[in-house]
């Protein structure tokens, strides 16, 4: 079938799927003359009537070919899988170590790929270990898979999902009610710490044997959250609890918790959950889901009050706390009235969204920009008198940005959190003139905000201001952090003017750091050092470098665990440092070291790993060792072979560069085999990579020519006609090949000439010359002057 | 707060990769796809060393988007970056189903089960050989289909993030897949 007749039948097919199904043929005799279409769209109707469920099972089917594993993580043994879904896979698991194993959670979790998540992921653990509350699942460990996958291990509760239990016991409304109130402390508890759940749902929540309900999961949706410290909302949720401003990408707060709160609410005492109930924006009411007409009328009335009220679509609607919350059902439970009055509720919440509409979201986004800027302020500072009173500056300041979002001064435009973090800065600049510390510090919390959005020349604009606003005064640490984080990110562009002014300021932030004897300025210091080598090897001063290289490596143990990622980071840069100042010996013993620590790291099969094997290679083919690199690269062959389908262009450049080796090695039987699995994979490849086929071709000719084999001439002469530029090494060569196919054919004055030529050509080449190139020409004379 | 280690995780490429291919590229599609399919293959392996859950797409591409997307795309790149989630995907099914055919021959239990009623292979994974057979010729008919199709199948996305994605209405959306669906089930069927 070609495209116009699809065309045609597919507006037939449309045009008459509307009619009833006994007037389809004449629909279509009406439209059309030619029977077969005609027969075909009528086939299709009747498809269109058989469902859709096909394609779905046919997946299923395929899918389900995926097959379980045991195994072993870290000091954990695995027992079975608890569960998984969108954030990662549950995993029970007994921990090895001690005389009473004990059983974990192991929570395994996906998308924290990058350094910076990492980074996040030990400061947002380091907060959730201090969540100590019995109603409030524990973290106990947490640490990375050998392939790079970190986990969590949590407290193992032995319990039932709260509804389950609650069925199970027959739980009378007031005990539910009593066991809600526990919930809505432990989460107060986790608020106070500044710690947003932003998943609550009854499947988080287990009950224990003796009845206490234990909130599991604390925080971990936000660890899960690439976006979760600047501004919007998580994708790790569960719909039928996530709260409008989730839906909307908008802020997460601790009042996205009491929405979520008031769902489990409703869940508890209608024993219906919101979602199949609820229609539209309707207020929800638990007692006109309630389905048991006593039940009904016990919930009318306060308890439909409590969880519209938390339940208010605009979150600063809704309780104000989970405390608030808790006391309310308490006030229900002692026939006190309640803190919300509904009428009032209800009446502002419309009221201020009608008058606040923009405000309101622009408020939601700033809010999260406060708790950032607040948190960074609360941890970092321990004089607690400063820290009130900073605070209180902040908050001030932070008012002030509210103020820019209010409608009557912005014109009722929507206010995006570009514009608020540009009216940050401004606004920054010239109300806390005065606050020259408070200033910097909030000019690096916004600078860290812009880097997260992507903005570096924004952030570094406000690293470097913060940098400024610096003096003897100011945290030595701060200052020497705030002058790293403004050099690693002018050093990002590689330009050797920035990278040259850049250096005095690393100078002499090292100079600071260099003798505190923290952990953190150690951190600070290996930090710098690198940022100095990268700047000292922009402007070509690679001997530096490396000395600043050899010292940051001094500073990392060696022995310690965690350790070997950072090491055979630092000594690959030292590779290239060598490879730039032509040390071949430094070289190996670098790239040595640089691949040992990535397999010890990361283990085998994994991208960095096969980089620093790709690298040492490369070393061993500069210091001319054939046949180390040989070993080298069949072993990088081998783990690629893992790590990418077989048509991968990765694998296809490596079979082609072992050929080549090969070749020169003199063993063109194996380039053969080799330049044949490549160039089957080059011309299969869904991508068309042409050069890399020539480059092939080049190759595979030359050894048949070298065997004596029909047809390498001609592939060796096309490689020669259609390379291009004709002055490349890599044009060149092929012509020595050619010269080489004249001289090993009987026609040696032929190939000399060519030879003659393809020398005189070669000091002139236009490209960077291959590391094979200068051997592999060596090769083709020694045959032509045989 | 500055961690020492300077070099950029492998998986921040992504977003250079896609701009790349923008800015017409050649090669930067299929390193793109490379990266992807060892993430995927990554992911699916983590969840089988959990033990017994199946691989669900969809639930692989969601986590895709969320592990190698730091930032948001614009609306080009989410074209690109969908499309090259959805072949990556394909690949795999295919890969797991060589794999998994190559296993049975070896052992003997090689069998096609048919459904007879509508003449489609429903009950056996093998059905999936000719599902892709069929995709790849949709696409060569009618490319915005077989996106459509693969969105929706394969990614999981509603109707509305398509229709969105690829710019066109969501009336058109419905009615690509209602065709799409009534002509791959005819195209297995003979």
């Amino acid at each position: 079938m070609d495209s116009p007749r699809f065309a045609q039948i597919e507006s037939l097919f449309h045009a008459v799927l509307g009619y009833p199904p006994e007037q389809w043929h004449d629909e279509l005799t009406s439209r059309e003359s030619d029977t077969q279409i005609i027969a075909e769209v009528e086939r299709l109707l009747a498809r269109h009537t058989q469902g859709e469920s096909f394609l779905k099972e046919a997946l299923d089917a395929v899918t389900g070919l995926a097959r379980p594993m045991q195994g072993q993580i870290g000091a954990y043994r695995i027992l079975g899988e608890l569960g998984a879904g969108g954030m990662g896979t549950v995993l029970l698991a007994e921990r090895l170590l001690g005389d009473t194993p004990q059983k974990v959670a192991l929570k395994l979790i996906r998308g924290i790929p990058t350094t910076g998540a990492r980074e996040r992921l030990a400061r947002e653990r380091a907060l959730l270990a201090e969540l100590n509350h019995p109603n409030i699942a524990r973290l106990l460990d947490a640490g990375e898979t050998p392939d790079r996958v970190p986990y969590l291990a949590m407290e193992y509760v032995a319990g039932a999902p709260l509804l389950a239990y609650c069925d199970k016991h027959t739980l009378d409304l007031p005990a539910r009610l009593r066991l809600f109130v526990q919930l809505c402390r432990a989460v107060q508890h986790a608020h106070q710490h500044l710690i947003v759940h932003r998943d609550i749902k009854p499947a988080n929540i287990l009950v224990r044997e003796d009845g206490t309900p234990v909130l599991l999961d604390f925080g971990i949706g936000k660890l899960l959250d690439p976006g979760a410290d600047e501004h919007t909302a998580t994708q790790a949720f569960t719909p039928a609890y996530a709260a409008p401003e989730q839906y909307a990408g908008k802020s997460v707060t601790t009042a996205t918790d009491i929405w979520s709160l008031g769902c489990v609410l409703h869940e508890l005492v209608s024993a219906r959950a919101l979602r199949e109930t609820r229609v539209g924006d309707r207020v929800a009411r638990p007692s006109v889901a309630a389905k048991d007409p006593a039940l009904a009328r016990a919930l009318r009335g306060d308890l439909d009050t409590i969880v519209a009220t938390a339940l208010q679509a605009e979150p600063v609607q809704r309780y104000v706390s989970a405390q608030a919350l808790a006391d309310d059902i308490e006030n229900h439970l002692h026939g006190k009235p309640l803190n919300a009055a509904p009428d009032r509720a209800l009446y502002r919440a419309r009221k201020f969204v009608a008058r606040h509409r923009y405000a309101v979201a622009a408020a939601a986004l700033a809010f999260v920009v406060i708790c950032g800027l607040i948190w960074r302020l609360a941890i970092e500072r321990n004089d607690a008198l400063r820290q009130a009173q900073r605070a209180q500056v902040t908050r001030d300041f932070l008012v002030s940005l509210f103020r820019f979002a209010d409608p009557s001064v912005h014109h009722g435009a929507p206010v995006t959190l570009h514009d608020m973090l540009a009216q940050g800065s401004a606004q920054l600049d010239t109300e806390l003139a005065a606050q020259r510390e408070l200033h910097a510090d909030l000019s690096e919390a916004l600078g860290e905000i812009y880097r997260h959005v992507g903005d570096d020349r924004a952030a570094l604009a406000r690293f470097r201001s913060a940098v400024q606003l610096s003096d003897e005064t100011t945290d030595t640490l701060a200052r020497t952090r705030r002058i790293a984080a403004a050099a690693r990110l002018a050093l990002k562009k590689g330009d050797p003017e920035q990278a040259a002014q850049t250096l005095p300021e690393i100078d002499s932030a090292l100079a600071l750091v260099e003798p505190r004897s923290e952990e953190a300025a150690r951190e600070l210091v290996i930090a710098l050092l690198a940022s100095r080598a990268l700047a000292l090897a922009t402007i070509d001063r690679a001997e530096e470098a490396a000395a600043a290289l050899h010292r940051a490596l001094e500073l990392v143990p060696a022995l310690a665990n965690g350790q070997d990622a950072q090491r055979a980071n630092l000594y690959y840069d030292l590779t290239k440092l060598d490879m730039m100042r032509r040390d071949n010996p430094s070289a190996l013993a670098d790239a040595t070291a640089a691949l040992a620590g990535f397999t010890r790291a990361y283990g085998v099969p994994h991208v960095e790993t096969v980089k620093a094997m790709e690298m040492r290679e490369a070393v061993l083919l500069n210091a001319g060792d054939y046949a180390g690199a040989e070993t080298q690269q069949r072993e990088v062959l081998a783990v690629q072979s893992k790590l990418y389908p077989a048509d991968s262009p990765r694998l296809t450049r490596t079979e082609m560069a072992l050929a080549e080796l090969l070749l020169v090695r003199n063993r063109p039987d194996e380039a053969i085999a080799l330049f044949d699995e490549a160039l089957a994979h080059c011309l299969t490849g869904t991508e068309s990579y042409l050069a890399s086929c020539l480059r092939i071709r080049r190759g595979l000719g030359e050894a048949q020519v070298v065997l004596g084999r029909p047809g390498g001439v001609d592939m060796v002469q096309k490689a020669a006609t259609d390379c291009a530029p004709t002055t490349s090494h890599f044009c060149l060569i092929a012509r020595a090949a050619l010269a080489r196919a004249n001289c090993l054919t009987g026609d040696r004055a032929a190939g000399k000439v060519l030879l003659a030529e393809v020398d005189r050509l070669w000091p002139a080449a236009e490209d960077a010359i291959g590391a094979l190139d200068a051997p592999h020409l060596a090769r083709i004379h020694e045959d032509c002057a045989r | 707060m500055h961690a020492p280690s300077h070099h950029p995780a492998p998986l921040d490429s992504v977003t250079d990769l896609l701009a790349a291919w923008r800015a017409g590229d050649e090669a930067a599609p299929r390193a793109l796809a490379d990266l992807v399919y060892a993430d995927l293959r990554a992911m699916a392996s983590r969840r089988l060393a959990g033990g017994g859950a199946a691989l669900q797409t969809t639930e692989l591409a969601h986590e895709a988007f969320l592990r190698l997307l730091q930032k948001p795309l614009d609306a080009v790149d989410r074209v690109h970056f969908f499309r090259t989630v959805a072949l990556a995907l394909r690949q795999a099914l295919i890969d797991a189903l060589r794999r998994d055919h190559a296993e049975k021959r070896g052992s003997g239990l090689a069998k096609i089960s048919l459904g007879a009623a509508a003449g489609i292979a429903v009950a056996g994974p093998e059905a999936w050989f000719g599902v892709e057979q069929a995709l790849g010729e949709l696409e060569a008919l009618d490319a915005r289909k077989c996106r459509v199709v693969e969105m929706s199948l394969l990614l999981g996305l509603p109707q509305e993030e398509i229709a969105q994605t690829l710019g066109i209405s969501l009336p058109t959306v419905e009615r690509d897949l209602r065709f799409a669906r009534a002509w791959l089930r005819e195209r297995l069927a003979t």
